[in-house]
């Protein structure tokens, strides 16, 4: 019989694993870092605001035009005050939280499908696959980001799906790129050797063995990015190229408030916070989840423990 | 005997290739440079020598995880290297492997169960209930418990985690078990469990061994006969007695100065033949014998011609000029 490991005692063993899946790795990441879980809480607060729009505000007070309710101050009718069409402030942020949301996740996913695709592509595979690959994300990273997004949708047209269209036809290369590295090097451990001599195909290889080892950064950096996915849908539509009116968004608000910005500060504050709340949320979430499932910080962390 | 696996003239040189986008070949690694040799039926046959000397190289050949340069390996009278896709997949399941690091052979986050059960989802051999019946056997059969497959790799000790490594290499019943280094990570104490679980199991379902090791100790213990490689040359070749009795190649002898005798009167006694300099570049090889740059008993002609593996004994292939019992003189 095998010695057990010093750690190992009995009562863990009837237990349920304390598992590595990486769900459960993830849940109680979050659960430790309290900067992560205050993350986790804005974040779901966005999220209910977004589905339950319609019973917090009514749609109505937040589009149209309403002439004696102009540029009211914050009070107990209209709590963030009303804009320059008498729209209630209040009621655009919670219509507009739809569009950060929609923006946010989707254009995330959307350069994750093709990030993810092309990055395991290019670190398998190697060779020409990842010259092409790596060289054609190169381009990408050739332009600012913002003047990049500016760009495409000049190509595409304004609108909301091209907003999403765009930001993930940037996001791609940065996740391909990322996921590559991580891909390479898991790609040489012992384990996928041991996956292809027992006759895994490469599909196989790759979705069991190497993807949940290698997704990690590509995690961290996705919950990073969802923030800075809003501030650009926000920006491109104080540009004016993004969202279209009268559809409330974030960005649009920040645009509209410029010219009033002495006489209705309060136009420009909600907004600007609500952006500033909510990548912030999903910064700190990002910034959690690094901290605990970086494979470096990880290693020290148990080389400490292990003395 | 029945020959299981015959390897003829295998070579594998790695390109080092220089440039980003236009890469040229600068030179190669000579990793297996034309080794001959045959395991038969049941046995366990040693492949050792230094680490770089291509031992590991030529386990993966074999596996066909990486493809030679030239040569041929024959299992069962058979060249696999000619096999297509399906051909060696099916083949895969008569050659396993186990590896030297049980901390990286497997994967951190599938469970143990998982681990074992993998190569029989793989080939389609056992599903749902049937395949959770097999990995408790297998379990048990390496002598873990069966309640273990819930759990994950990090929960185990490297000894029990080289359990589990064997478990994988036996789900699909193979004919030949290639065994890279297998105890070389582990405590001694463990070690010598993990080589008597091997022999046991050879014993029990009839296995063939590839066995790679460093250490001459550890081999004697176990293989039928031993080759020993040197810069990617087999430069001995001979029955497990007649290797460790009387070492015709001087690197077999001085390797064998190497191996402690557990008795500490005769292990003070004992004189320890030790090499001069480091192994050389296996990129540019030296001419002639690959061993007459640390050789204590070079001549002149070995640095011209290359001596070649030849029949010294019965069953005993030697590749040395001067090839005879214990060559070099120890006072």
């Amino acid at each position: 019989m095998a010695k057990l490991p010093e750690e190992f005692n009995l009562e863990e063993i009837d237990q349920e694993p304390r598992g590595t899946t990486l769900k459960r790795e993830i849940l109680v990441t979050l659960r430790k870092n309290k900067m992560a879980s205050f993350g986790l809480i804005v974040i779901a607060i966005l999220v209910l605001v977004a589905i339950f729009a319609p019973v917090i505000a009514p749609y109505k007070n937040a589009v149209g035009f309403y002439p004696e309710e102009i540029l009211k101050p914050p009070s107990v009718e209209h709590m963030m005050g009303t804009d320059d069409l008498g729209r209630d402030i209040f009621a655009r942020i919670v219509w507009g939280s739809r569009v950060s949301v929609e923006v946010g996740i989707l254009a995330v996913a959307f350069g994750l499908i093709i990030g993810l695709f092309m990055g395991a592509l290019a670190g398998y595979k190697g060779g020409m696959a990842d010259t092409l690959i790596m060289r054609t994300a190169d381009v990408f990273f050739a332009f600012p980001y913002i003047l990049g997004a500016i760009a495409v949708m000049t190509i595409l047209g304004p609108g909301l799906e091209n907003v999403i269209i765009a930001i993930g036809v940037l996001e791609w290369a940065y996740i391909a790129r990322l996921f590559r590295g991580s891909v390479l090097a898991t790609k040489v451990n012992d384990y996928v050797e041991a996956a292809r001599a027992i006759g895994a195909d490469d599909k196989r290889i790759i979705m069991k063995h190497i993807l949940p080892n290698a997704i990690t950064p590509v995690i961290v950096y996705s919950a990073m990015s969802v923030g800075t996915a809003i501030i650009t849908e926000a920006a491109l539509s104080f540009l004016g190229v993004g969202v279209q009116p009268p559809r409330p968004s974030w960005g649009w608000m920040l645009s509209d408030s410029r010219a009033f910005m002495s006489r209705a500060p309060w136009m420009m504050y909600f907004p600007g916070l609500a952006i500033l709340v909510t990548v912030l949320g999903f910064v700190l979430v990002a910034d959690g989840l690094r901290d605990m499932l970086d494979p470096r910080l990880k290693g020290m962390s148990e080389h400490v423990t292990r003395g | 005997m029945d020959m299981l696996l015959r390897i003829e003239n295998l070579i594998k040189y790695f390109p080092i290739k220089r440039g980003v986008m236009f890469q040229k070949e600068v030179g190669r690694v000579h990793a297996v440079d034309g080794i001959n040799f045959h395991i038969n039926k049941g046995e366990t046959f040693g492949l050792v020598g230094e680490s770089g000397c291509g031992k590991t190289t030529t386990a993966r050949l074999i596996l066909r995880l990486i493809e030679p340069t030239s040569g041929t390996v024959s299992f069962k009278g058979e060249n696999i290297l000619t096999y297509d896709k399906n051909k060696m997949r099916e083949t895969r399941r008569e050659i396993q492997v186990i590896f030297q690091d049980p901390f990286a052979s497997l994967n951190p986050r599938m469970t143990v169960g998982d681990i074992i059960g993998e190569p029989l989802l793989v080939h389609e051999v056992a599903n749902g209930f049937e395949r959770k019946k097999r990995v408790k056997e297998l379990l048990e059969m390496v002598g873990l418990e069966s309640e273990y497959a819930r759990h994950y790799p990090h929960q185990f000790s490297g000894g029990q985690r080289q359990r589990i490594g064997v478990a994988r290499a036996l789900a699909l019943n193979p004919k030949l078990i290639i065994c890279d280094e297998p105890v070389s990570a582990l405590d001694v104490s463990v070690q010598s469990q993990i080589i008597n679980l091997l022999a046991e199991l050879q014993e029990k379902l009839g296995l063939t061994y590839l066995f790679i090791a460093h250490d001459l100790g550890v081999v004697r213990h176990l293989c039928d006969r031993v080759g020993v490689m040197y810069l990617g040359k087999i430069v001995e070749l001979a029955n497990n007695n007649e290797l460790y009795n009387a070492p015709h190649h001087p690197y077999t002898q001085s390797l064998l100065s190497a191996v402690p005798i557990p008795d500490p009167k005769k292990e003070k006694k004992k004189k320890r033949i030790i090499l001069k300099g480091d192994v050389p570049s296996p990129v540019n090889p030296p001419s002639g014998c690959r061993f007459h740059t640390r050789c204590p008993i070079a001549q002149e002609i070995c640095s011209r011609v290359e001596p070649k593996l030849r029949e010294i004994m019965e069953n005993q292939w030697t590749a040395c000029h001067f090839a005879k019992p214990n060559p070099i003189p120890v006072d």
